[in-house]
């Protein structure tokens, strides 16, 4: 039953102190935009989008935030799901841990990557002497960068998705003789879909997003390593009708994106 | 050979302490108040709860034992629930086929047991719809026909009926008799309702507060209750005592003179038709007489209850129209009286 379909619900006035905070708030997203809208070099735009730094720098974002959100979903789903279900010893640090991302900014999370994975690093000097692989500059390196400040949207998500679910659903797939593993695949992912599908958009969002983490842990190079939010620092400091072009491509994506998902991942009403 | 259990669990707040029995090819029936752990039971032996201690053993294969536990998805147990939790996001005709997927059965093969199925049930149009376009009975059968496809050994049903309205019940509750009068295996069926249970069960179990108070017929149970809860049920007053030469000491120190009592602890049946009431103390047989207060008047149609309290709490039935000559009014005073041969006396 949609609350258009109820007529008591139709003619019901929203109440006058919340349509104008809420158009407060509203506004304050729309501001920005007409902002940029309002300075864009709409005459020189057609050459900007053309020229193959942009090209490059859009295809990279596009590439490196899908794979952050595939990496995201692979790692952060079995995570979840044993944030949600197994009863560990340790569990609650876990779980600051796949949220600090979220709190930290997202240079320091570069930082600690870098003294992780960097070719200095904990890890990574053993991985350029053992197998000849280096993160920083290359392709690879903003994955990982923007994966880490991604996953948590998704992990947070999927868990409050598991721990809020009917877990007799999965009672019920058990005495029906499936094991846990069918159980996951086929009852209780299935199940979580939607709030899956959130927190996949959510992840993939703040991966094409990602300023911060990127440029600490992959550098700033064109072509390799520098998305559009790279680019448009870049560009801001040569040229600002560039900044602002590139901008307004990372707005219409995500823009598009957004909105078509949301309403399929978010039920609305 | 059958289902023998014996289950402790501690489950929030609930202390479930119950042993169980059911013949190989029985319906019995679990009863008792909300919250009496019925479910918890039924969970617990399909091993969907960790027991403190226990044993579940079906035709002598022990499914839990402190040393061996067969985790739930291999023990030979269907479990109807009760809101039968059909998978929203599969069709009907896939959520029958789960089962049988899960043991291994191939795509085409569980889909064409699956369809039998629901052919048997009269489902087959609805096969490829998804659950919610389901009624509540639909739901039921397909819940069933889901469960029963795995030929389980034993059968658990949750408060089947449970989910239904009151305009379907009865049709639902004639056509559940029918469906599982076709199932050979052994049967548990949860209710709280003692109508849908005195109907359906070949024997009945009662459990309250984690335990299991009394298992029997339903014609058992009628006659002879022996907890508060039963007699209730069945509509008959129940005493608990000590008897000792022709008089039973009720637990308040009331008294009750009943010649057939023998010794020992006691519980003492009386019905409602068997209390007579009086405005003035009566003269002659009844031996057992009190006076009381009209703490309640129930109108039964053709009949009245009447609660008088007093040294002995008793619930009496009386004709309508011996209701008006006596002009029972709340609260005022009453004489009741009950012939001891008809109070039925039996060892606790």
């Amino acid at each position: 039953m949609s609350a258009r379909g109820n007529p008591a619900r139709r003619e019901a006035r929203p109440p006058i102190t919340i349509v104008i905070l809420g158009s407060f708030a509203a506004i304050f997203f729309l501001l920005p935009l007409v902002g940029l809208l309002w300075r864009a070099p709409w005459a020189s735009l057609p050459g900007w989008l053309g020229s193959g730094d942009i090209r490059a720098a859009l295809e990279l974002s596009l590439i490196c935030s899908i794979w952050a959100t595939a990496l995201s979903v692979m790692f952060g789903l079995p995570l979840a799901w044993l944030l949600a279900r197994v009863d560990f010893f340790g569990r609650g640090l876990i779980r600051g841990l796949a949220t600090l991302p979220l709190v930290l900014p997202p240079v320091v999370g570069g930082v600690a990557l870098l003294l992780a994975l960097g070719r200095l690093g904990l890890v990574g000097r053993w991985l350029d002497s053992a197998f000849g692989v280096t993160l920083f500059g290359t392709v690879p390196g903003v994955i990982i960068a923007e994966t880490f400040v991604a996953m948590p949207f998704l992990v947070l998500t999927v868990e409050a998705a598991l721990r809020s679910m009917d877990r007799r659903y999965e009672d019920a797939a058990a005495t029906l003789g499936a094991s846990r593993w069918m159980v996951f695949r086929r009852v209780t992912v299935p199940m979580i879909a939607p709030s899956l599908g959130a927190g996949a958009v959510l992840a993939w969002a703040r991966a094409l997003g990602e300023f911060g983490a990127t440029i600490t842990f992959a550098g700033n190079l064109p072509e390799t390593t520098q998305t559009i939010p790279l680019a448009v620092y870049a560009q801001l400091q040569r040229e600002p009708g560039g900044a602002i072009a590139l901008s307004l491509v990372l707005v219409a994506i995500s823009l598009v994106v957004l909105v078509s998902l949301r309403d399929r991942w978010w039920p609305a009403g | 050979m059958s289902l023998d259990a014996s289950v402790r669990a501690r489950i929030g707040h609930l202390d479930l302490n119950a042993e169980l029995t059911v013949a190989t090819g029985e319906l019995a029936v679990l009863l008792g108040p909300n919250g009496a752990g019925k479910t918890s039971l039924l969970r617990a032996l399909a091993g969907l709860v960790p027991l403190d201690r226990g044993r579940v053993e079906l035709d002598g294969e022990v499914l839990e034992s402190p040393h061996r536990r067969v985790p739930t998805e291999r023990r030979p147990i269907g479990f109807v629930f009760q809101d039968y939790l059909l998978f929203p996001h599969m069709t009907v005709l896939e959520n029958v086929a789960f089962g049988l997927r899960a043991r291994g059965a191939s795509r085409s093969e569980a889909r064409r047991q699956g369809a039998g199925w629901l052919e048997r049930m009269g489902l087959s149009r609805h096969a490829d719809l998804r659950p919610r376009a389901l009624s509540g009975g639909q739901a039921q059968r397909v819940a069933l026909a889901r469960a029963l496809v795995m030929r389980p050994r034993l059968l658990l049903l949750d408060e089947p009926l449970a989910a239904l309205d009151a305009g379907t019940r009865v049709e639902m509750r004639r056509e559940l008799v029918h469906v599982l009068e076709g199932f050979q295996g052994t049967r548990l069926l949860v209710t709280h309702d003692p109508l849908e249970a005195m109907t359906l069960g070949d024997r009945l179990v009662v459990l309250e507060e984690g335990r299991v108070v009394q298992t029997g017929t339903p014609a058992e149970l009628r006659e002879r209750p022996r907890s508060n809860y039963v007699a209730a049920l069945v509509g008959l007053n129940l005493f608990r005592g000590r008897a000792a030469s022709g008089t039973i000491v009720l637990e308040n120190g009331a008294e009750l003179i009943a010649p057939e009592a023998g010794t020992g602890d006691v519980y003492a049946a009386v019905h409602p038709r068997a209390v007579a009431l009086y405005r003035s103390r009566p003269e002659g047989t009844p031996r057992n007489v009190w006076q009381g207060t009209i703490e309640g008047l129930d109108d039964e149609g053709e009949r009245m209850r009447v609660t008088v309290s007093g040294p002995i709490r008793i619930v009496a039935e009386v004709t309508r129209a011996a209701a008006s000559d006596l002009r029972l009014v709340r609260g005022e005073r009453i004489w009741a009286s009950i012939k001891a041969t008809e109070i039925d006396v039996y060892p606790v």
